[in-house]
């Protein structure tokens, strides 16, 4: 699998006013990788995020996604329809609908689970077992996340760590072919990181190329096979996990020299 | 909570609310009169709490989560309420009319075209949250559509059901494209706007409206030779599209596009971000909420026989969205409840037609203090 760029940055370039919140920024990455992001606060992880899935538009540089698709300059939801999903650090869940209608929510997009306008107005059988399917589609993925007994909670009423996983399982419904997600770990306690990094390898395991921004270097070790450390908006390093944790460079950004 | 706080506080419930009603009801109706909507009150808190069904918690213990989840979705009302309850209406108000008189059929009529005003309205608002305060100008524009149409080219009422319709939808379409990106007062800001322009079109285009002094002679429909004229005939006329109306919009909530709408009335961001083109849902849902109001401005013209921009003012747009609201946003069966009560109600206190506004205010104070999501409640926690 590992060969062809499931998305590759170059040269990306972000100004906020005078300020370069994203300076030059290459990145390449493999089909297959699990590719990490950290940095320390303010140094543009989730600008780059903003810029992938058109949330900000920067202001010179590509990105590239699946060997053509040019994605800077589309919305955030043809970018979505591409196949890419995002996990938002501070969480973008339908709070007041149930877990199950966040699931739904998210598979509507899907070109196998569609029907036609006629289908919806007369309630066919296509409409039915189109929704059928879908329904359980949803169950099969909150099962899998394990937050299948809270299907008919508020989303809003769950606990944090609840929530992160629902927006997984949200994720996971759309298919997506690249996986983003924002600090997934922030804020859970041991037990939920565990369970959190059970969750992210077997999206692995469905093929599905995921970039986190972590803080928590445990946790980035325990998943992610490429690491690329940003600092002021600059690239500082960039490589396998063992490699950077010993970098001098890296190890200064964080500590301070 | 200790126990005892929790009694004193479902106590408090039955108690305040009457109380209130007691003290706002006694100086306009008197005391026996008042006493007795104090007590149906309690009678009807009662009701509505025995009806609401188990909580989710207690599903959870006693079936399993599949269970629950149905039970939580369903749990507004019991399951033979929801499936007969449509049915048990529709075939009321197909009986009722038959021994009401001519003045009865009369109300019963504008609630009806109320109610579908209401119910395109809280595709809106309800729906897809975004606030319309001039919507009634769809109406006018719907009731115009037919009465230039006949003066013109002599088009009949079944001719001119889809061309009101598409040309509200038109209109909406290009105030929709540049507002759509306002949101919130901004948007409810604009709209009213446009409701006052397009009365105030419909005031002086002299030659196309005919001014301040309206269009006279549209004629009523007729069906399959049948002149649908006299009060009972166009009552079921107007309940035939209401049925409609009614059906499709339930078809939407079920299907994609009603999902669409719910994303989006949630978190828009979250919207995008699951691939929903918020903009052009949003801009399909201004049309549809259009065209519904067009078909009722069409079917309102052939009823008044007469249309002229008195009927089309800023006040008609907010008595509509205070049936939305006081239905209950969202909420298809809250809305038509809310449109008859708004209709109904003010017949009703004709003897006191002194204090009806202030009975009116109140009542919607009330709401507001007690019941802020409505009669029926936002809409019903279902799955779709």
């Amino acid at each position: 699998m590992i060969g062809s760029s499931i998305l590759s940055i170059s040269n990306l370039s972000l100004m906020f006013g005078g300020l370069k919140a994203l300076d030059s920024v290459d990145i390449d990455m493999k089909k297959g990788e699990v590719l990490c992001i950290i940095g320390p606060n303010g140094a543009g992880k989730t600008t780059l995020f903003n810029c992938i899935t058109g949330f900000l538009r920067p202001t010179s540089g590509n990105i590239v996604y699946d060997g053509g698709t040019e994605l800077t300059g589309k919305k955030p939801y043809q970018i979505a329809g591409c196949g890419i999903y995002r996990s938002f650090q501070n969480l973008a869940l339908f709070n007041q609908l149930s877990v199950l209608e966040n699931m739904l929510i998210g598979g509507l997009k899907r070109k196998d689970l569609s029907y036609g306008i006629l289908d919806a107005m007369l309630a066919t059988p296509t409409f039915k077992s189109v929704e059928a399917r879908l329904r359980q589609e949803a169950l099969e993925i909150l099962r899998f996340t394990g937050i299948v007994e809270k299907s008919g909670r508020k989303a809003g009423e769950l606990s944090y760590g609840e929530r992160k996983l629902l927006e997984l399982a949200r994720g996971l419904i759309t298919k997506p072919k690249l996986f983003l997600l924002d600090e997934p770990a922030a804020g859970l306690n041991p037990t939920e990181k565990a369970e959190l990094v059970t969750v992210i390898r077997r999206i692995r395991e469905q093929e599905i190329n995921v970039v986190l921004i972590e803080h928590d270097m445990r946790f980035v070790s325990d998943i992610a096979n490429w690491i690329v450390v940003l600092d002021y908006g600059k690239k500082l390093a960039e490589g396998l996990p063992d490699d950077v944790k010993k970098n001098r460079a890296v190890i200064e950004a964080y500590l301070g020299t | 909570m200790s126990a005892r706080a929790k009694v004193r506080a479902a106590l408090r419930s039955y108690i305040v609310p009457p109380l209130w009603m007691f003290a706002i009801a006694m100086p306009i109706m008197g005391l026996l009169k008042s006493m007795v909507s104090a007590g149906l009150l309690v009678a009807g808190l009662i009701l509505y709490r025995t009806l609401k069904g188990p909580k989710s918690i207690g599903a959870v213990r006693r079936g399993g989560y599949q269970e629950a989840v149905a039970r939580y979705m369903h749990g507004q009302l019991p399951g033979y309420l929801r499936r007969y309850g449509p049915a048990l209406v529709l075939a009321v108000s197909i009986v009722l009319p038959l021994f009401m008189n001519n003045y009865d059929i009369d109300v019963f009529t504008s609630a009806l075209f109320y109610t579908m005003l209401a119910l395109a309205l809280n595709l809106l608002v309800g729906n897809i949250g975004l606030l319309n305060l001039g919507y009634i100008a769809f109406y006018g524009i719907g009731a115009y559509t037919y009465a230039i149409l006949h003066a013109m080219l002599g088009l009949g009422f079944w001719d001119a059901v889809l061309p009101g319709g598409v040309m509200a939808a038109v209109v909406s379409l290009v105030i929709a494209i540049p507002t759509l990106r306002l949101k919130g007062d901004y948007l409810a800001i604009v709209t009213l706007g446009f409701g006052e322009i397009v009365r105030i079109v419909f005031n002086n285009w002299d030659s196309l409206t005919n001014g301040p002094n309206g269009i006279m002679g549209i004629p009523r429909p007729s069906l399959l030779g049948l002149q649908l004229s006299t009060g009972i005939r166009f009552f079921y006329l107007t309940l035939a599209f209401v049925i409609v109306e009614v059906y499709v919009l339930y078809r939407i909530d079920r299907s994609r596009l009603g999902r669409y709408a719910l994303a989006i009335n949630e978190n828009e961001q979250a919207s995008e971000m699951v691939g929903i083109n918020t903009y052009r849902v949003k801009a399909i849902y201004f049309m549809l909420s259009a065209f519904f109001g067009g078909v009722a401005g069409v079917l309102f013209a052939s009823k008044q026989m007469f249309v002229s921009p008195d009927s089309f003012t800023f006040i008609e747009s907010v008595y509509v969205l205070a049936m939305v609201i006081l239905g209950g946003m969202g909420n298809i069966a809250g809305v038509i409840a809310g449109a008859f009560t708004l209709v109904v109600l003010p017949e009703m206190l004709r003897e006191f037609v002194l204090y009806r506004m202030l009975i009116f205010a109140l009542l919607l104070i009330t709401m507001m203090l007690f019941r802020p999501e409505g009669l029926l409640g936002r809409r019903a926690y279902h799955d779709r």
